[in-house]
């Protein structure tokens, strides 16, 4: 039985359409199902940022649209489609993405108080949270104080916080070093392990390319390759589309 | 959580919001201590001109004010005086018999104004006799006076000399008498010092042949009765053939001064908000500027444009409020400090102040409305700049703040 979150039906966005038409995407078509742990790749300028703006919702298509569990974001409006951006994407950008005034602890309970949760289970799940991406000592520290590959896990474990259907990461580690993006990667791997968390991201970093079940690549706005890598331990359900 | 949240964000910039918070601050400081002084100049003054001498309240004949003329008198009659004596637990009543008059001893003579009255009221509500200089007061009924200072110094006259005073009295009789000086007073304003002569009221009426006809009876409220229920009272006991009048008619040039002061005041701290209106409006225009990336992340993972503009719109006030209760914080300090010490006023400034009747000092006074409204101003300000980053929030797109 096939479980389809994310589902981009010949899709194309044009920047500028008056006047210097550039067109980002050319008829994109694309599944992720549950449970995937894709990338895409391609040089930069290929259409990796507009592709993924327009599965979270950030965008609008010129023409096509993007069904996110049967629930077309086209016919979101305004504070319906933010409502539906909190409940269920979470977004890892490549920077930008703490408040820097609030710690650890604090950012990833803000999107819960968004949501409205209650204090008391707040802190359980920020709790959880931090452990899972391994940074319980780091709970009231600001992210100034903390790392790069640090100050990513905390905005990956806010993205997780209200259990989103996925989570869409825009060269999450491009900011890094070797070992903090390997580390960032290790949890998110887990994650998706453990937690069934679907992951969408973007990167023209071979070394994260190697570590996806599923490469998409992307070149002048269309995809040109969509290959799987059956996972020994996972029964991973990725396909070509 | 909001709070703390606001409240970090305020000291991002430390400096840019200690320099916009104290902006704020000076300028809630300096109108509500000009505000203060004003108030408390003129309240001073006019307390002073009303509880010495003129009163809060008179009343007169109707059209006496206008032409001040013996004629223009009307009967103090027994019946009059026991519904007065109703009142006498709210209200003091001062009868007084005035008119022009020509004094004159020796060789020099000098135009006075003659004010027959009730010594005892006097004394019992107002404060100007509290000033007699030189000698004692007349007994109610005796053939004597009393000189204001200045007079008294014109006509070369002391305590103990005669007086004679020359005049019009009542229905065009003439008016001639010899009187013993008992004494010199020194009144509140220099005009008054050197025009009043004051005669026992039962005195003047003979001088004037007008028995039992005063010009004007002074109402003073007592034991904290409001003036406003005195004038309610006063306004129902004498109709139509009376004006009441109260101190801004009975002392214009004073009321019109304070009018063009306070519009002056006014516009002196509008410019001062004005300018920090545009202080404020710079510092929301640079901290937007600077945030706008972490605005687009917000928003792009769910944070609503509705709540970041209440979010700004809370920083903002929380910002003014700040700088309102640093205002008023030191403020209240140095009001309290120059109502209890006022500035004294010294040389030709002085001089000027008490020619114009003025007490030569500069007194304070706190009040709770020139606060309240100084505060709302400023909290008003800043709301409405807060309009300038809250406009822009919803201007704003996700992926383009973010991009930077
Ligand atoms: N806001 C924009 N206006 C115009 N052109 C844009 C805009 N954003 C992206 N583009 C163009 O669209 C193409 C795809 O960009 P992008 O999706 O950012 O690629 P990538 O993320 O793979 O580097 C590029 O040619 C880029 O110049
Ligand atoms: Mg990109």
């Amino acid at each position: 039985m096939e479980d389809i979150v994310i589902d981009v039906h010949q899709m194309s966005r044009t920047y500028n359409p008056d006047k210097v038409p550039v067109v980002a995407l050319n008829n994109v078509h694309l599944h992720i199902e549950r449970g995937e742990f894709t990338v895409v790749k391609g040089p930069s300028g290929s259409g990796k940022t507009t592709l993924l703006n327009l599965i979270g919702g950030l965008d609008t298509p010129t023409s096509g649209e993007v069904l996110i569990h049967g629930v077309n974001l086209t016919s979101l409006k305004g504070n319906k489609l933010v409502d539906f951006r909190l409940h269920n994407i979470g977004f890892v950008f490549q920077a930008y993405n703490l408040i820097p005034v609030l710690t650890a602890y604090e950012n990833i309970e803000f999107i819960l108080l968004l949501q409205g949760v209650p204090q008391e289970i707040r802190r359980k799940r920020v709790l959880e949270l931090l452990e899972q991406v391994q940074l319980t000592d780091k709970a009231d520290a600001r992210p100034e104080e903390m790392s790069g590959g640090q100050q990513q896990r905390v905005a990956v474990a806010r993205a997780l916080a209200p259990k989103p259907q996925f989570i869409l990461a825009d060269e999450p580690t491009a900011n890094l070093d070797t070992r903090s993006a390997d580390n960032l990667l290790d949890i998110m791997e887990k994650l998706n392990r453990d937690e069934k968390m679907t992951f969408l991201f973007s990167t023209h970093d071979p070394r994260v390319m190697q570590r996806a079940r599923r490469v998409i690549t992307l070149e002048d706005g269309q995809i040109v390759s969509d290959t799987s890598r059956e996972d020994t331990t996972h029964d991973s359900k990725a396909r070509i589309t | 959580m909001i709070f703390k949240f606001m409240w970090r964000n305020l000291w991002r910039n430390r400096r840019r919001t200690l320099i916009t918070a104290s902006s704020v601050a000076f300028s809630v400081f300096f109108a509500i201590t000009m505000h203060s002084f004003k108030n408390g100049i003129f309240n001073h003054l006019i307390n002073n001109l009303i509880g010495t001498y003129f009163g809060p309240v008179q009343i007169h004949a109707k059209g006496y004010w206008d032409e001040q003329v013996i004629d223009s008198s009307f009967p103090f009659t027994d019946s009059l005086r026991s519904s007065l004596d109703h009142f006498s637990d709210s209200i003091g009543f001062i009868p007084r018999l005035e008119t022009f008059i020509l004094a004159s001893a020796g060789e020099k003579s000098k135009g006075a104004m003659l004010v027959g009255t009730d010594l005892q009221s006097e004394k019992n509500f107002l404060s100007w006799t509290q000033r007699l200089i030189d000698g004692r007061w007349p007994a109610p009924d005796e053939e004597a006076v009393i000189l204001g200072e200045g007079i008294a110094k014109k006509l070369k006259l002391t305590a103990g000399d005669t007086l004679v005073l020359f005049g019009q009295g009542y229905q065009g009789t003439l008016a001639a008498g010899k009187y013993h000086i008992t004494g010199l007073v020194r009144l509140p304003s220099p005009q008054m010092n050197d025009y009043c002569v004051f005669m026992p009221l039962r005195s003047a009426a003979y001088l004037l042949n007008a028995d039992n006809r005063i010009t004007t009876l002074v109402a003073i409220p007592l034991h904290n009765v409001e003036t406003e229920s005195l004038l309610l009272t006063v306004k129902r006991m004498f109709l139509q053939n009376f004006e009441i009048m109260e101190w801004p008619d009975l002392l214009p040039e004073i009321s019109h001064h304070i009018e063009a002061d306070t519009i002056n005041t006014y516009i002196f701290t509008g410019v001062l908000y004005m300018i920090i209106a545009f202080g404020f409006l710079g510092t929301l225009m640079m901290m937007m500027a600077e945030r706008k990336p972490e605005f687009g992340m917000l928003m792009a993972i769910g944070m609503k444009k509705k709540q970041l503009a209440l979010l700004l719109t809370g920083e903002s006030l929380l910002l003014s409020v700040m700088g309102v209760m640093a205002g008023i914080a030191l403020s209240y300090g140095v009001v309290t400090w120059f109502a209890i010490h006022p500035i004294a006023l010294k040389g030709s400034l002085g001089q000027a102040y008490e020619q114009f009747g003025f007490e030569p000092v500069l007194p304070t006074e706190w009040s709770v409305r020139t606060v309240v409204i100084q505060a709302g101003i400023v909290c008003f300000i800043a709301f409405c700049s807060a309009l300038y980053p809250v406009l822009s929030i919803f201007r704003l797109k996700e992926i383009e703040a973010i991009k930077k």
